[in-house]
């Protein structure tokens, strides 16, 4: 009998634990909601004054905004190509502004591995993750012919609009960024051939 | 007396049988149907728990008006057919919106259906600007915890009915005692009286025994004061918070299988205060492409289309979206679906913004800083978010409680070399103190109070 008993309790106190287990759902309790809380509208908070009910919002046309070091002040001018047939042709005529050095190439190396790895690979042959899964991401290898002679003007091009099945990148990627990200990727162009 | 004793037995067997029946009864009768959930999976697509008009019509003041709540049942369970018996309410309804019927719902009973009913009521005369206001972004309603009074109240019943059925146990054997030395005694008290005996019986013991008593209160007490203590502790701390998100999508897959940087989304990690949480065009630099999921096929990358503007059968963007007719979206993405219920999963995205539910929660009170962590302190993601990349559904990794981030920057080391950011500092402890001296966060200030609380 007494072994039934202690089973008995035994078996209450883990239905007593399990059921204590926290709703992943719901986050639990919270102390003082007014002091948790911001009075003031927070980033991506919805927000009823705006048509499409978000705080998030886009820059005022016909605005560039404010830049304190001069050194990334071509960050904040427009990009003079569209996104056109015509508009790639014309990229090529553009230069670095960036002088190259082994810092740069270091920096570029950091934003490779951070925004291109997935789907042109560590060395630039086009083996990424993304390609494994969907053949539409494999992209062609920077030293196969047909990419190794693409001058540096519409390398920075295909980044800022994209090209083919790869999306446009000069949201994520600032335009300092994008030219030490050209001296990298010419780097991986030289490579190998 | 063999005889007897299997008598016995079989009849203590029985009542046993028959009291543990009694007790499951008396379990599961907490478990009726959830009205709120029922309607977050089923009608939510398309209907407003308020006066709004979404799909159909706002759910406020349904009941009233309806003929009779048999009716509206009838036409909730489903509609199509329902219209052929030709109520006028009914057709008004088919005709005001576009005929289209709303879909049958033959897995709802008609409790389920009252549940839902009684759950749109409650929730308007409860606080209609709350029931309006879109959820997801700030996604923190709370909701009262009952589970464990549930849990106290069947404990008891089981206890009790435990003490019962032993007392009668010991009643039968004493019967039986009785039996053997020629009394023929039968007990014929009633089951009131007695569990009324078995009542007095304990508190006669519990007389004689009264340090066994009060030890007994003690434990029960403690044990108390120990949950007690343990939910005031987790107030606040919202680890493992895993809610679920408006698009199924899978950091698994994203961050773990393709290996995509964590920066490559969350670009505002080197930049801001916030990591930022990605607009939907960078899950188009892949998705304009990739139109269909291993995972989930079709439909959580329609939601992102139907949020944005893309086509997928044009291959191109849609000019001034937001501005376009409703219908006219719904029917090119429903067509591109060709499947409606994966079409009602998209709907709601239509010429939305898709609201993310937020998951991790500093308090207004304590700042925090992605980029002085990421970029300056070089701490990894991974430090604080936990293997996000083995994630299916994205949770709460850390507490982040006060006592988590005093810990960090108590043994933390800070990273002077080769760090800009640090480099006055750098030179001037260099000076004052040996080459190679190791600073923690906390010694250049990492625990005043106004570094976070201003």
């Amino acid at each position: 009998m007494k072994k039934y008993i202690s089973l008995g309790l035994f078996a209450s106190a883990a239905f007593i634990m399990s059921s204590c287990s926290k709703d992943p759902q719901s986050p639990g309790y919270e102390f003082m909601p007014d002091m948790y809380r911001a009075v003031g509208y927070e980033g991506y908070g919805p927000n009823k004054n705006y048509e499409d009910g978000t705080n998030a919002r886009t820059p005022v046309d016909g605005t560039i905004p404010f830049q304190t070091n001069r050194d990334n002040i071509m960050n904040v001018f427009p990009y003079p190509h569209p996104n056109t047939p015509e508009g790639y042709e014309a990229s090529a005529l553009m230069k670095n502004p960036i002088p190259f050095s082994e810092a740069v190439l270091a920096e570029g190396k950091t934003i490779y591995t951070n925004f291109c790895v997935h789907c042109h690979g560590a060395n630039g042959q086009g083996d990424g993750g993304a390609g494994k899964k969907q053949a539409i991401l494999i992209p062609p290898a920077y030293n196969s012919d047909q990419l190794k002679d693409l001058p540096e003007g519409k390398i920075f091009h295909s980044i800022t609009w994209g090209k083919n099945a790869m999306g446009a990148h000069q949201y994520q990627i600032s335009k300092v960024d994008r030219w030490k990200l050209v001296h990298y990727v010419q780097s991986l162009q030289k490579a190998g051939s | 007396m063999t005889d007897f004793m299997n008598k016995f037995l079989g009849y203590t067997m029985h009542r046993v049988m028959v009291l543990s029946l009694f007790s499951l009864i008396s379990i599961t009768a907490f478990a009726q149907p959830d009205g709120g959930k029922l309607f977050d999976s089923q009608c939510k697509r398309c209907h407003n728990i308020g006066e709004a008009k979404l799909v159909g019509p706002g759910l406020k003041d349904v009941r009233s008006r309806w003929s009779s709540e048999d009716n509206l049942i009838a036409w909730i369970q489903n509609s199509a057919e329902y219209l052929k018996t030709g109520d006028a309410y009914a057709v008004g309804l088919y005709e005001k919106y576009n005929k289209s019927a709303m879909p049958a719902f033959p897995t709802l009973s008609k409790e389920d259906v009252v549940a839902i009913l009684d759950y749109v009521d409650a929730e308007n005369s409860k606080a209609p600007e709350v029931a309006v206001a879109p959820t997801g972004t700030e996604g923190t309603a709370k909701e009262e915890d009952n589970s464990l009074m549930y849990v106290l109240i069947a404990v008891a019943v089981i206890l009790s009915i435990l003490i019962y059925s032993l007392y009668s146990m010991s009643s039968s054997l004493i019967t039986v005692l009785k039996h053997r030395d020629g009394e023929d005694s039968v007990d014929d008290r009633s089951m009131l009286d007695k569990a009324e005996d078995c009542l007095k019986g304990m508190g006669s013991w519990a007389k004689e025994n009264k340090k066994i008593v009060g030890l007994l209160v003690t434990v029960v007490v403690l044990i108390g004061l120990k949950f007690v203590w343990d939910s005031l502790l987790g107030i606040g701390v919202y680890t493992n918070y895993q809610p679920h998100q408006p698009i199924k999508f899978s950091h698994k897959i994203h961050a773990g299988e393709i290996g995509i940087a964590c920066v490559y989304c969350h670009t505002g990690v080197t930049e801001s205060k916030q990591a930022t949480i990605p607009s939907a065009s960078t899950c188009m630099n892949c998705h304009k492409g990739v139109k269909e999921g291993a995972q989930y096929g079709k439909v959580e990358i329609a939601k992102i289309y139907a949020s944005i503007g893309f086509d997928p059968e044009k291959d191109a963007y849609i000019e001034n979206y937001n501005q376009k007719p409703y219908e006219e979206m719904a029917s090119l993405y429903e067509n591109w679906l060709g499947d409606g219920d994966a079409y009602r999963q998209v709907q709601s995205f239509i010429q939305k913004p898709i609201s993310w539910v937020q998951i991790h929660k500093l308090p207004d009170h304590a700042y925090f800083n992605h980029a002085q962590h990421y970029k300056v302190g070089g701490i990894e993601c991974e430090t604080c978010h936990g293997p996000v990349q083995e994630m299916e559904e994205v949770y709460q990794y850390s507490p982040l409680t006060m006592g988590w981030c005093i810990n960090c920057h108590r043994d933390t080391k800070v990273k002077f070399e080769e760090n800009p950011y640090y480099d006055k500092l750098h030179d001037y402890l260099s000076k004052r103190y040996k080459e190679g001296a190791q600073f923690t966060v906390s010694r250049i200030g990492g625990l005043e109070c106004g570094k976070c609380h201003y």
